[in-house]
């Protein structure tokens, strides 16, 4: 047994909050196990407690059995288990410390104090194995999103680790990259290692074959079985399933009344004309024309790199066209400033830390509306509305707490409340759900969509852009590769093979359920699609 | 932003030179030209300077704007500091007649002075030239080795290492915060105030700060996870002194000695034409 966890609870001290409450785990060569569960649940804790970092770097108070390599964890230090347990963190641009990649797979067997010979031999055999080995004399900040990762993990892997525990990895990636890391950590187990994946985006780690499944609510263990049960027992609500389980339990699906959108037919806010983008000499978009109404819901999906914030970026003149020309609301964009457009488009960056600097959540709403000259009357009531409509009013006494005490999924919603307070007319969201639970996510868009009729946003999140977006612009290879709704995308099955993007089970469902071209008017496809709780309970009827 | 460390002499004779002696030579020549204050005896500092420095193979294109900067600020220091004042309070400065005074300071200005000046201003310009190759012929990589076999700390000498790695990433996180403050209204300071150019930083200062705390202890857990404090650790990159290493470094610790034994006699005085 690599891992055996029983009855654990954990306290942290600092906080004196109990996240684990009596959790159980055991993990043997050849096992692949998913841990999943809500935001807060305890899933990062327990990867903490399985590599040493609680509580020998966040100190807590561990009690029950926690054997790592046959020894209590307790026992050994974070350096003993790293050994035994390698880690592999969501954002591995924090983990990489190499200059190159070769250095940077080094990293951890100099740790060990290993013959060069041997680090050099084990640098040759996991690059090798893990496909990287035309990377090896990269400096790593050339390196992209999914090329990272790969190096993050090769990084773990030259350790000779028993299990590697994994923390949400698809969070940062395309659907491409995910699958090529998720592939070669198949192949780690399969070559008699084990691996435990904390991971949100389920469906996608179906395909390759997890064995177990552990549930966690609230720190409490929900669920801890075979994979079939966990799909049989998992709250539809809080875990995005594969289509099929939901047609299999489409009679415990909730209602979910969801007005329908027609096609949208608003005046033009931002056009592109024959534009083309870039950094220096670096063009990253070419020759893009597209049309974005005033009204419509757009999905920008794309791997990473392909410049789909650069896309929307240019909108608020973060970045000038190297050629071409943009106009926003039919006027030429190099007639308004960054402030004006900010009127026009509330623009909302990934990671709320990097808005967030007042010492009061008021100040931190104030500052936008006062650089736009607006009186203190009127930035308290552009203020009120803002926190109203994120749902955040209803926290007691949010106007005086200091932003950064507000809990992550507060401050992505206050950053919203932020561009929100400019009163714009347009969202833009720079991938506003990355590495939430279905149930928060939900929320999110729930309430950013209530708040504002148009609003374009950047994902990886196949499903999201399906749900949620009138349409859909791809961008691939540095252009505009498909625009349109997401019934005629689904439709579109040579756009799945390419783009980096990745076929859903939801995706097939809407190929299966809803007529394709053939069958109905080009007119009928464009709008929102039924909820997927819906389309099961059509699904049940119709599919096989 | 591109704040990248730059390998701009990796194939000139001093970037095929263990890294270890590119770091110690301007330590011999710190030693050799500090207090020199004969001018003439300072150009001849500087002419082995410069020959050190055309080793390297620098492209000038490349750090022209680094030369520019370095030699406004060195120029800018030595006129406050020995033209405009005497803040260094140079006896031979005081003892030779004035030629002028200094408009509003009322600095008596003599030969000694401009003399004292200029080797003040030649011996920065040829520590710079001595120090240039540090930055641009050793490859970022080997900077914590190097340290690392001079017998720093090995925590102090990965530092060195991890500062080179993050700088990319620090500044493109400065460049979306600024991003993410513009789209607030946020402009740059149009002050020339300092206490208010400060203050209006803040919404870029204070993101910065955090994010960069964040990160660290994020990256510092990383590390641990993978083995990093134990005392006996493998640098996988070797370095091994050679014949022309030797013999460089050999040659500037004996131009230290000899100028500090020169020094040391006292026969070092202000060079007054």
């Amino acid at each position: 047994m690599i891992v055996d966890v029983r009855d654990a609870t954990v306290r942290y001290r600092s906080t004196g909050q109990q996240v684990l409450h009596g959790v159980d785990l055991a993990v043997e060569r050849g096992d692949f196990v998913l841990v999943a569960g809500p935001s807060g649940c305890g899933k990062s804790t327990l990867l903490r407690l399985l590599n040493g970092l609680v509580p020998h770097a966040y100190r807590a108070e561990v009690t029950g059995r926690v054997e790592i390599g046959g020894r209590p964890a307790l026992e050994q230090s974070i350096r003993q288990l790293s050994t035994v347990v390698g880690t592999l963190l969501q954002d591995p641009a924090k983990q990489i410390v190499g200059t190159t990649v070769a250095t940077e797979l080094a990293f951890g067997p100099e740790n060990l104090g290993l013959p060069r010979a041997e680090i050099r031999a084990r640098i040759d055999e996991v690059a090798g194995r893990v496909g990287i080995a035309h990377l090896l004399a990269r400096p790593t900040h050339e390196l992209s999103g999914g090329e990272l990762q790969m190096v993050a993990f090769a990084g773990v892997l030259v350790m000779r680790p028993d299990v590697v525990v994994v923390d949400e990895p698809l969070a940062n990636l395309d659907p491409d990259a995910g699958r090529r890391l998720l592939g070669a950590l198949r192949r780690f187990v399969d070559d008699g290692g084990a691996a435990v994946v904390v991971e949100h985006r389920v469906e996608e780690l179906l395909e390759f074959s997890p064995a177990k499944a552990l549930y966690m609510e609230e720190g409490r263990t929900r669920y801890s079985g075979d994979i079939s049960g966990f799909l049989g027992q998992a709250p539809v609500a809080h875990v995005k399933l594969p289509f099929e389980t939901l047609v299999a339990r489409a009679a415990e699906l909730p209602s979910l009344p969801e007005p329908s959108r027609p096609a949208r037919t608003g005046p033009s806010r931002l056009a592109y004309k024959n534009v083309s983008l870039g950094y220096g000499s670096r063009t990253v978009l070419h020759d893009t024309d597209l049309d974005l109404k005033a009204d419509e819901r757009v999905a920008v999906l794309g791997r990473n790199g392909a410049g789909k914030s650069t896309l929307l970026r240019a909108a608020v003149r973060l970045l000038e066209p190297t050629s071409g020309e943009i106009l926003v609301d039919g006027e030429p964009i190099g007639e308004r400033d960054t402030l004006s457009l900010a009127t026009t488009f509330g623009y909302v960056f990934q990671n709320p830390g990097q808005a967030l600097f007042s010492a009061t959540v008021e100040e931190e709403l104030a500052f936008g509306p006062r650089n736009l000259g607006q009186s203190p009357e009127q930035i308290a009531e552009v203020s009120r509305e803002a926190l109203a409509t994120m749902l955040l009013d209803r926290e007691p006494g949010i106007m005086s707490r200091p932003p950064h005490t507000l809990s992550h999924g507060q401050q992505r919603r206050l950053t919203v409340a932020l561009a929100l307070a400019m009163r714009p007319r347009t969202l833009v969201l720079d991938e506003p759900t990355a590495g939430q639970d279905l149930r928060t996510t939900t929320t999110f868009m729930d309430r950013v969509l209530a708040g504002i009729q148009s609003v374009y946003f950047i994902t990886h999140d196949v499903d999201l852009a399906i749900t949620r977006a009138d349409r859909i612009v791809i961008v691939d290879g540095g252009r505009v590769v498909a625009d349109a709704s997401p019934a005629e995308l689904a439709h579109d099955e040579r756009l799945w093979t390419g783009s980096g993007l990745r076929e859903t089970s939801l995706v097939r469902a809407i190929r299966d359920l809803l007529p394709g071209k053939g069958a109905m008017a080009k007119g009928a496809m464009k709008g929102a699609i039924p909820h997927p709780f819906e389309l099961a309970r059509s699904g049940r009827t119709h599919l096989p | 932003m591109d704040v990248t460390p730059r390998y701009l002499g990796g194939e000139s004779f001093l970037g095929r030179r263990d890294p270890r002696v590119l770091l110690l030579v301007p330590v011999c020549f710190l030693v050799a030209v500090a207090r020199v204050s004969d001018l003439r005896l300072m150009l001849v500092c500087a002419l082995v300077a410069l020959a050190y420095y055309s080793a390297a193979g620098i492209p000038w294109h490349a750090v022209r704007a680094n030369w520019a900067l370095v030699l406004t600020l060195m120029t800018l220091t030595v006129l406050v500091n020995s033209v405009f004042t005497n803040a260094l309070q140079i006896e031979a400065t005081k003892l030779a007649p004035p030629l002028f005074d200094m408009p509003i300071t009322g600095n008596p200005v003599s030969l000694a002075t401009l003399s004292y000046s200029m080797t003040l201003l030649i011996r920065f310009v040829a520590m710079a030239m001595v120090g240039f190759p540090v930055a641009f012929c050793i490859a970022p990589g080997d900077l914590g080795v190097s340290f690392a076999r001079l017998r720093v700390s090995q925590r102090l000498a990965f530092g060195v290492d991890l500062t080179f790695r993050f700088l990319p990433s620090t500044a493109a996180t400065m460049q979306q915060i600024i991003d993410a403050q513009r789209v607030r209204g946020y402009t740059h300071p149009r002050t020339n105030n300092p206490i208010k150019r400060l203050i209006s930083l803040k919404p870029v200062v204070i993101p910065l700060t955090v994010n960069s705390l964040i990160d660290a202890e994020d990256t510092s857990n990383a590390m641990d996870l993978r083995g990093f404090g134990a005392k006996h650790r493998t640098w996988m990159r070797e370095l091994a002194f050679d014949r022309a290493d030797y013999l460089l470094l050999g040659s500037f610790a004996a131009f230290a000695l000899a100028l500090l034994a020169y020094k040391i006699l006292g026969t070092d005085v202000v060079w007054v034409p």
